[in-house]
């Protein structure tokens, strides 16, 4: 049996070397979760964005590295005077990986179906102010809202507001079509998505040939991969406690970026004994959100005051309403009535963050007498169950959208928010196109949350990319869920 | 014949297993059931007074929570073997009676030959999540099968014997036979068997719960530990040592003691060690 | 044949008793799979729309039947996760499930079977006792956290095999069984163990016997009569272990290709477990249990041919 394992050992040794010496038009990028489809209209998945926006799929405009809208399928547009008329002009030349022209049709049709009755799309609401949309010629569209809409052009960037063909639209989910750089290849369920370089790219060419994103939901076997080289990065690693393994590796770096990853720990605010603020208070000074940034963040974090990530434009650095004070916390629950012993749920999606969250969580609340039933869900249960009908007493979640503070004016929104005041703020918010205005409002607003806390929001934490060092042109800062490869190269 | 031996590995089956269980009682006695309070700022801490063991990520006493995890993962193994034993001998002692009961019970030990605890948890899981019922259920009906196999085959040895027979003509039914001569006569296989059962019941236990289709947090759990421990491997192997080598420890000790009762107990009727599991 | 046809028979009766169980448990106990496909705010009409394309409004009967014809008809329905064709899925990560588990009982039996003889041969010597105790000790290790162990070793300190999983036969066989090599192994050594153990008295047993002394009392050399007729006659019972055995390595597999992150059967069904696919864990479910009671009759079919004097009791 020795001598076999030498010989296979030697053999691969030889396989490694000789696969290095080619020059490389392939990479293979490490995600953790694997989508369940690759169509972005239909499901609220953040896996599904990484391999496919601006990838196979763009939209009229995009989001560039710094978060700001650039034009993309659009080539320039107007906004009428009163903020309700959008005229766009679209590229020229630009084909569906199927051959199909890009036309004002598909534009109408992917925005109107997007915000359907019977539309699927995650963020549906930004579609439903869509008035009407006409279309002057092919190349030209007129999109008119119910009522002005600051965001708009920021929203037509996302994901799910990709332009589809009503040809592939429906079987998108397994066979996506689009416009972008990279066409669909293969997808082995279970372990890799492969796209491969658009000839036919309207814009500038790919400089990759293939690229395959592998599913690697385990950090362990993530980085014992990326340290025998069969992985070429790892954008967002999963577990900042295993980074110290690349340090020394003279192949890898780890580069320290930004992302909008807001972990909270989401209150039902419709049920008792959430419903009284003061309980919701007590919870937020039970737990010590410092040692939280330390375990779940490997102490690189920082402590959120309300739902903005650091790296937001509009962030506000709040001060700290809810320091570390389980005597106060005992305090605001007696005056609310709730006795040593009540008993409460604490859901969470099957993902280290929020598994190890709410153990953590659940033993600060045991502290100040509250019995915490932890309840692991499986993430169609989860979508189901608590996002999808707010059917939960606490669950812990990371929201990762930009700038979305305004899921806190949803009707429908799982934790059952509702404030009258925020609501005004969030009007006249997006009543406004002047950005001082929106700043000031936009404070106020996560000033509202921090007074209300609706949810007790946790931490937010830096996002770490493990690459090859020769790789240049990934995104290291994430401002949407998106990991576009087009300009991603190899040097020497 | 290695009867020399055969003390020695009770001893040392016994020895392994009181080392082990001894202080995961106390040790679970002392946290009440409930995993160790988690100190976040002390996480990492190296083996100290106040932590034997040193501390885990979340800065739990190592120690502590390796042996409330041994206690927990040995009470679910314990309680599935004690139902399957219990279970399995009833329907292997009708099955050893025959007759068309016994024909139905011997074809139910070939179906679960077919179903091993993991695929029983895993449609469990799929169909009503986890939880420790589930957990042990799956071992219990898997333990079942190989319980009924061993205790016919034990009954049916004895039941031809004269006085079996004698005992019959004398008026007692099959029922009293069963009780009053059978049992007492096959009770050193069922003992030695359970403990054998034991050790495969803690295995089976600890990789459904690292699988994530054992029982939920937050008891601690020696499957899960190791199953949270893993990334750990190269930065702190310690803490992925500690919960698999007590795995092994109380699998080993299971077998060791198995092994000396069957040489203890069993010698009028065995001359060899190994049977089929 | 009688018995044959008996045993033949008892297994595919055991077969449709798995499969209704099977049913029961992933397709009556679980409720609605529609609001786990359509989710958030499904309405009524696109309920039912979604029942009547799976075919839910029909009787459990109805729906039984349906699929045990679709799975002859190799047509196993289709993923709620992925939705595609389950067959194809299985099919896919069959070629690496079933090269991990051959791979492991060729390494098991390879290494299992010499040291039971090598033990029986020398009974009751040092080195019986100290290859008895080391085999107890590899039996009670939790085969995965050899497998962990042996990642650690091999991999990423000597880094004999590749850390990352198996990728598929693409890169050629070569690569394929290095990256299948140190799962295998970890799969086998428990299972070698067991098969060593039980060797070591089947081959004890078999040196007892009369035929075996009447042998050596024709003149036959002790080392003919062991090679030639006793360990021959030694290896029947340990066919029958195989059998007995099978689940366990299933069960060891699918912990194992977790472990190492092959994408074979066993994380195929944990992946569905975890996203509450579920057509695929009843299917692949069945499989499995089909593929081990069709092994275990081929098993006792072979050890009957192989030893008549079993002919008359059940395997």
């Amino acid at each position: 049996m020795k001598s076999a394992f030498v010989l296979l050992s030697i053999a691969g040794l030889g396989l490694a070397s000789s696969v290095s010496a080619e020059p490389r038009d392939t990479m293979s990028i490490g995600v953790s979760i694997e989508p369940p489809g690759l169509d972005p209209t239909r499901t609220p998945s953040e896996a599904v964005g990484t391999i496919t926006y601006n990838n196979i799929y763009e939209g009229l405009t995009r989001l560039d590295r710094d978060g700001h809208v650039q034009p993309l399928l659009a080539r320039a547009w107007t906004v009428s005077d009163d903020g309700r008329v959008y005229h766009f002009t679209l590229q020229d030349n630009v084909h569906f990986h199927d051959g199909a022209p890009l036309t004002c049709e598909n534009v109408r049709f992917s925005l109107l179906r997007a915000g359907a009755a019977d539309s699927t799309n995650p963020d549906r609401s930004f579609f439903t102010n869509i008035a009407d949309i006409a279309c002057p010629n092919a190349s030209h569209v007129d999109v008119t809202l119910k009522k002005p809409h600051g965001s708009f052009t920021y929203e037509l960037a996302w994901n799910d507001a990709s332009i589809l063909s009503p040809v592939s639209a429906d079987k998108n989910v397994s066979h996506p079509i689009g416009t972008g750089p990279f066409r669909f290849q293969e997808w082995q369920r279970g372990d890799h998505v492969t796209l491969s370089r658009n000839p036919d790219y309207w814009g500038k060419a790919p400089i990759l040939k293939t690229v395959t994103f592998r599913f690697m939901p385990d950090p362990l076997a993530a980085s014992n991969a990326l340290l025998a080289g069969e992985l070429d990065a790892y954008p967002s690693f999963p577990a900042p406690e295993v980074l110290s393994r690349f340090v020394d590796h003279p192949g890898l770096r780890v580069v320290r970026g930004t992302f909008p990853f807001k972990a909270i720990l989401a209150l039902n605010n419709a049920r008792r004994p959430f419903n009284d603020i003061r309980v919701r208070q007590a919870i937020a000074y039970a737990i010590d959100r410092k040692a939280l940034v330390q375990a779940g963040a490997d102490g690189d974090g920082t402590v959120l005051q309300s739902h903005m990530a650091p790296n937001d434009p509009d962030y506000a650095a709040l001060p700290d309403r809810y320091p570390y004070d389980p005597e106060r916390a005992s305090v605001l629950l007696k005056q609310a009535g709730i006795r040593p012993g009540t008993q409460l749920t604490l859901s969470y999606p099957p993902i280290t963050y929020a598994r190890d969250t709410s153990e953590i969580v659940a033993a600060y609340l045991e502290q100040v007498g509250l019995i915490v039933t932890l309840q692991p869900l499986e993430w169609p249960t989860w979508l189901g169950r608590v996002f999808g009908q707010g059917a939960f007493d606490m669950t812990v979640i990371a929201h990762t959208e930009p700038h979305d503070i305004g899921i806190y004016d949803r009707e429908s929104i799982y934790f059952h928010y509702r404030s009258p005041e925020f609501h005004a703020l969030f009007e006249r918010y997006e009543g406004t196109e002047n950005p001082e205005e929106r700043h000031r409002l936009s404070v106020a607003m996560q000033d509202r949350l921090a007074q209300d806390e609706p949810n007790v929001f946790l931490y937010s934490r830096p996002r770490d990319t493990v690459m090859n060092r020769h790789i240049s042109g990934l995104w290291t800062d994430q401002q949407i869920a998106a990991c576009p490869m087009a300009d991603v190269s190899w040097e020497p | 014949m290695i009867l020399r031996g055969a003390p020695k590995s009770l001893i040392a089956g016994s020895v392994l297993l009181l080392g082990c269980l001894f202080p995961a009682t106390m040790a679970w006695i002392w946290h009440g059931g409930h995993a160790p309070f988690i100190d976040i700022p002390n996480r990492y801490a190296p083996p100290s007074l106040a932590h034997p063991l040193g501390t885990d990520p979340f800065g739990r006493d190592l120690a502590s929570y390796v042996l409330t995890g041994a206690f927990n993962t040995t009470a679910i193994a314990l309680l599935s073997v004690v139902l399957a034993t219990v279970i399995g001998t009833i329907l292997g002692l009708v099955g050893a009676n025959g007759g068309k009961r016994g024909w139905a019970v011997m074809s139910a030990t070939d179906l679960g030959l077919a179903f091993p605890p993991i695929l029983i948890a895993a449609m469990l899981v799929t169909a009503q999540g986890a939880s420790a019922t589930g957990e042990i259920l799956a071992i219990v009906l898997f333990g079942i099968p190989a319980q009924i196999r061993i205790t016919k085959q034990a009954a049916q040895s004895i039941l031809v014997l004269d006085y079996i027979s004698a005992a019959r003509m004398a008026g007692f039914g099959s029922v009293a036979v069963t009780i009053r001569h059978v049992l007492p006569n096959i009770a050193p296989i069922l003992i030695v068997h359970a403990s054998t059962s034991l050790a495969l019941a803690i295995l089976s236990e600890a990789g459904l719960s690292y699988l994530g289709l054992g029982a939920p947090p937050p008891q601690p759990d020696l499957g899960r530990a190791l199953a949270s421990y893993q990334i750990h491997i190269f930065d702190h192997p310690f803490l992925v040592a500690v919960p698999g080598v007590t795995v092994m420890v109380l699998v080993l000790g299971f077998n060791l003691l198995g092994d000396g009762l069957r040489d203890l107990l069993e010698r009028p009727f065995a001359r060899n060690e190994e049977r089929l599991p | 044949m009688t018995g044959l046809a008996q045993t033949i028979f008892g297994r595919l009766a055991v077969l449709a008793i798995a499969s209704v169980i099977v049913f029961v448990l992933l397709s009556l106990l679980p409720g609605d799979p529609a609001t786990v496909m359509l989710g958030l705010n499904a309405s009524p009409e696109s309920i039912a729309a979604f029942h009547h394309q799976l075919g839910l409004d029909a009787s459990p009967v109805a729906r039984y039947f349906r699929w045990i014809v679709g799975l002859l008809h190799g047509n196993a329905g289709t993923s709620y996760v992925y939705d595609v064709p389950i067959s194809g899925l299985i099919l896919e990560r069959f070629q690496s499930t079933l090269p991990l588990i051959m791979l492991a009982t060729v390494l098991a039996l390879l290494i299992g079977l010499p040291v039971g003889a090598v033990a029986a041969t020398n009974r009751g010597k040092r080195l019986d006792l100290t290859l008895m105790a080391l085999l107890q000790l590899l039996k009670s290790i939790p085969d995965f956290w050899l497998a962990m162990m042996m990642t650690l070793l091999f991999s990423l300190t000597l880094r004999w095999f590749p850390a990352g999983g198996f990728s598929g036969w693409n890169n050629g066989v070569f690569s394929g069984l290095r990256a299948l090599t140190l799962p295998a192994i970890a799969l086998a050594i428990p299972q070698a163990a067991i098969i060593a153990r039980f060797m070591r008295s089947s081959l004890i047993d078999t040196l007892e016997q009369d035929f075996i002394r009447t042998a050596r009392a024709q003149g036959y050399s002790r080392q003919g009569v062991l090679w030639r007729v006793a360990i021959p006659n030694a290896v029947i019972p340990v066919l029958t272990l195989i059998g007995i055995q099978l689940p366990v390595l299933v069960t060891g597999s699918i912990i194992v290709e977790n472990v190492f992150n092959i994408p074979g059967c066993g994380k195929l069904l944990l992946e569905a477990v975890n996203q509450r696919d579920i057509p695929v864990v009843q299917n692949l479910v069945m499989l499995i249990v089909a593929g081990v009671l069709l092994l275990n009759l081929f098993l006792s079919i072979l050890i009957r041919w192989l030893d008549p004097r079993l002919a008359g009791g059940s395997a």
